[in-house]
């Protein structure tokens, strides 16, 4: 395949695909995501094409592996084209009925597609189910139409064209006022306007400039970044390269994690795809702008998700952090400006090009503007990635969308944010989904990730838990941190056990004040989070456990 | 009986003591001034309360009756209450029989335990002299503390545990042992032994046979690291592997890799021999005790060989709310085994934590690869027997 060296070629290219798509070619679309992939969807995918092979179909249904489609709850999940047919909870034994009745017969299998708990009723188009109706997957929804491993799919939907109108029609200056207008702010946890931060890097000194996107996504119940990058690898690469653009930038790194062999598959063939098609490299579409990417993988530990340990272990170091004197945007890796963003950030870029800052800024509040991805997890009936406007109320996205408790609990609380992160009470439950709204409650947001908790939860032992597993990834430098974390374990396990001395609230709330106030990363610093935020909304769970 | 005479019972140092038994002796005496009465104001005699109390705890946790060392206060002028003393402790010795016989202990393994005990003295004696000296000067307090519960704890960590790794040691340099053979022959639970063979791991002193499911101490005394393979015959096969070979030669002498580089070789291998580190350490130029310093502290690497089965309970937040810690609970109850260890066949290894982004299917058991979704306490026995 020749590069493609101009937009004009590129749209000429774009249409000769279109053209060579039939829209009413059937096209069976598989979830091979995570979850999927883990109850055993790679059989269902040989069932499909054994079946396809048996009868010859090979010509007359296309087949697709696509990335997660966000209902992990009903996994394995199948989408069939162009009807857009939903076929929920998928075995290989249903395989030879799904193509000869539906395939081929056109004709619905009642019992594959979503049937409403309460009500029976049955939805049988994905945009009908109630779970995907209340979303606006302006990031997500294209990944049941992408083939990850074909940049011709991504293509095909428009892909790119934000980067030519960028490239041709706009000045780096340009590209990042309309990042700036838009509002953008950070998706992996710390919610900075990313425009500013595009702008700091800008603007430091120094020639050699970095950007990278940061797909470690260690926090525990977070699976949204995998989600979109596995699904749609050149979504996230275009963003990276305008951002590239904006900021003057001829290097990019992609850090991502070692253990989803498929991601790391999707995100080289992407790379090489991308390359082989003039989209990276030298004279991107024959302009004057070059940039390379090139890939890390981190080694598995929770901190090496940190801004400033990424880049030492992008530089091959021990993933250790730094205080942040000088900021990492002025002076990163190898001392030179780097822009780090997350995945979910890159991947919103593109379209904020495409259709505008204003457009973009129409969705969303006062200050948090476009969708966000959630991770819904724990207590909840329908486990899975979905993706609201800024604004949504916790109740739409806990019932509406999550459909509420199982086995008919209350809810108790909703967790955002991880082990770094807070609880909110079930009276909070209307707050809207906004980044300062939320961090004003004392659970702000972070990356996205919502641990749903009901009644039967023990708030002591929960942040227990998560002290837990932070005191093993602590990395061990300041004091603050290794010795606060051990020094709270010790005392929540204590009042756990029953064994809580009357003074110990008050000595948990010092140490937390003082690793708040002295560690020297985001870790030893936000650790406490969830023990103040419920000991704000759940101290009598605490005193309950106190001797007399 | 020996008399040997000493300026003051200070200067009883704990390895006479073991080496008085090693030597055979049924009984060790020991006579003092009365406390303070010291003429010098010195105070010897509470030390030796101290090493006292200390010996008669060491010996019972190895078998010996504690009596077989008594401590009097009688002084170099009291010959009357020396004879009776002396008389006294002699009848109580013939009553307890010879040394080992008459406890019913074997004797190559009393002789076993005393020398690992005399391995330790010089550390035992730092842990004494730092953690354990009492500023009391009362018998009374120097009692009170000998069986307080905090010295329990204190001879738990700081003691025990390194007698255990003192007596492991002995026995692998006898020869190659499994973690099976190594629990019987110590009395050590396959989870303790597991444990403790990490600890030694990590200072790299064992050697791993995985195919054989065989440990060996890591250096034989007067033979040179490589031999010490060739006499015992353990060997770890992944110094063989090809692959490494090949990940070595292109990062070779480039010091800034070696975190992928070790990365690589766990992915390969599943664990890092210290053999090969000691090869990585001389390819990329990077001094020995860095890449030590890495590949433990990151949970990432392994120093020990897994089991053949690797048991691993998710225990992310969103499978903890669902009911992780259960879990895990039931899998150590049933294993015997706690997280990072391996049992006594070498057929399993647990571990925990690190979500995998399948929240969907919380709580999650995933062995060899394979998840098991929401799985139930109950259901885990079934899920565990299901792996031969």
């Amino acid at each position: 395949m020749p590069k493609i060296n101009s937009p004009v070629e590129l749209e000429d290219f774009r249409k000769t695909i279109l053209s060579r798509k039939d829209p009413h070619k059937p096209c069976v679309a598989i979830c091979a995501g995570a979850a999927c992939q883990a109850i055993g969807n790679d059989e269902l995918i040989r069932a499909f094409e054994e079946e396809i092979k048996k009868r010859s179909l090979e010509h007359q249904v296309d087949l697709r592996a696509t990335g997660c489609h966000g209902f992990c709850e009903k996994g394995p999940h199948v989408v069939l084209y162009p009807e857009e047919i939903a076929y929920l909870e998928v075995r290989p034994k249903d395989v030879p009925e799904i193509v000869s009745q539906t395939v081929l017969g056109k004709k619905v299998i009642d019992r594959l597609v979503y049937t409403d708990p309460g009500t029976g009723e049955r939805a049988v188009h994905l945009s009908e189910i109630p779970f995907y109706r209340k979303q606006k997957r302006l990031l997500l929804g294209d990944n049941t139409r992408i083939d990850p491993k074909r940049i011709e799919d991504y293509l095909a939907l428009g892909g790119y064209s934000a980067l030519a109108k960028a490239l041709f029609e706009m000045t780096p200056q340009q590209v990042l006022e309309e990042i700036k207008k838009a509002d953008l702010r950070g998706r992996g946890g710390g919610g900075f306007p990313a425009g500013l931060k595009w702008e700091t890097t800008r603007n430091a000194p120094g020639d050699e400039k970095y950007v990278i996107v940061n797909a470690h996504e260690g926090e525990p119940g977070a699976y949204m970044d995998r989600a979109i990058f596995t699904g749609n690898p050149h979504l996230v690469l275009e963003g990276l390269i305008l951002g590239a653009y904006a900021i003057g930038a001829h290097q990019g790194f992609i850090y991502t994690r070692h253990d989803s062999l498929r991601l790391r598959d999707h995100i080289d063939r992407a790379l090489e795809q991308a390359r082989e098609y003039g989209f990276l490299g030298e004279h991107i579409l024959g302009s004057d702008f070059t940039f390379h990417v090139e890939v890390h993988l981190d080694v598995g530990i929770f901190v090496s998700g940190e801004s400033s340990a990424l880049m030492r272990s992008i530089e091959g170091k021990n993933p250790e952090p730094r205080p942040k004197y000088i900021r990492t945007s002025v002076s990163g890796v190898w001392n030179r400006p780097s822009n780090l963003n997350n995945v979910e950030t890159w991947a919103n870029v593109p379209q904020i090009i495409r259709k505008g800052s204003d457009w973009y800024s129409g969705i969303g509040t006062e200050r948090s503007k476009g969708t966000k991805m959630i991770s819904l997890s724990g207590h909840i009936v329908n486990t899975g990635v979905v993706e609201v406007p800024f604004g949504t109320t916790l109740r739409e996205i806990v019932y509406d969308i999550g459909g509420g408790i199982p086995h008919g609990k209350k809810l108790k609380a909703l967790h955002f944010g991880g082990a770094m992160g807070g609880s909110i009470p079930e009276s909070l439950i209307d707050t809207p989904l906004d980044f300062d709204a939320l961090s004003r409650a004392g659970a702000p947001l972070g990356a996205g990730a919502l641990l749903v908790m009901d009644e039967d939860t023990n708030m002591v032992e929960a942040v227990r838990f998560f002290l837990e597993f932070l005191t093993n990834e602590s990395c061990g430098k300041c004091v603050p941190c290794r010795e606060g974390i051990r020094q709270l374990l010790k005392i929540l396990a204590r009042i756990r056990d029953g064994k809580g001395k009357k003074t110990d609230i008050a000595l948990l709330e010092e140490i937390a004040e003082v690793m708040g106030a002295a560690s020297l990363c985001a870790l030893g610093k936000t650790a406490c989070d969830p023990l103040k935020s419920s000991l704000r909304y759940f101290r009598e769970e605490y005193e309950a456990k106190l001797q007399p | 009986m020996k008399i040997i005479r000493l300026m003051c019972t200070g200067r009883i140092d704990l390895g006479f003591i073991v080496r008085a038994f090693l030597n055979g002796t049924d009984g060790v005496f020991i006579g003092g001034c009365r406390p303070g009465e010291c003429h010098y104001l010195t105070e010897g005699n509470y030390l030796a309360l101290g090493i006292v109390l200390l010996s008669k705890k060491l010996l019972g946790h190895i078998g010996v009756n504690p009596e077989r060392l008594r401590l009097e206060w009688v002084s170099a002028a009291e010959g009357t209450r020396f004879a009776e003393v002396v008389n006294d402790f002699t009848k109580k010795l013939k009553e307890l029989g010879p040394l080992g016989k008459g406890e019913g202990l074997d004797e190559k393994g009393l002789k076993f335990n005393l020398e690992a005990l005399q391995a330790l003295v010089p550390y035992m004696k730092l842990v004494e002299r730092e953690r354990l000296r009492v500023p009391f000067k009362s018998e009374s307090e120097y009692h009170q503390f000998f069986n307080s519960e905090e010295f329990d704890r204190l001879f738990h960590e700081l003691i025990l545990d390194k007698l255990a790794m003192s007596r492991i040691m002995a026995l692998l340099r006898q020869g190659p042992v499994s973690i099976g053979e190594i629990s019987r022959i110590t009395g050590l639970s396959p989870s303790n032994v597991s444990r403790i063979l990490y600890l030694l791991a990590r200072q790299g002193l064992g050697r791993f046979d995985e195919r054989q499911n065989l440990v060996a101490a890591a250096y034989e005394e007067g033979a040179a690291p490589e031999d010490g393979e060739r006499i015992r015959g353990v060997r770890s096969d992944a110094l063989d592997n090809e692959r490494v070979d090949r990940i070595l030669a292109e990062h070779q002498g480039k010091p800034s890799s070696l975190i992928h580089v070790l990365m690589e070789i766990q992915s390969e291998l599943h664990w890092l021999p210290k053999e090969l580190l000691d090869r990585i350490s001389r390819k990329l130029d990077v001094p020995l005790s860095r890449v030590m310093q890495i590949a433990s502290f990151y949970k990432t690497f392994r120093l020990t060989p897994k089991g053949r089965h690797e048991v691993h309970v998710c225990t992310g937040a969103s499978c903890q709310v669902r009911g992780a810690s259960h879990l895990l609970d039931t899998v150590h109850d049933l294993l015997g085994i706690a997280t990072e260890e391996t049992d006594g066949d070498s057929k399993f290894t647990l571990m925990k934590g690190n979500c995998l982004g399948c929240c969907t299917l919380g709580p999650e058991i995933i062995i060899d690869g394979k998840h098991h979704p929401r799985v139930t306490p109950d259901r885990v026995e079934a899920v565990l027997k299901s792996c031969e």
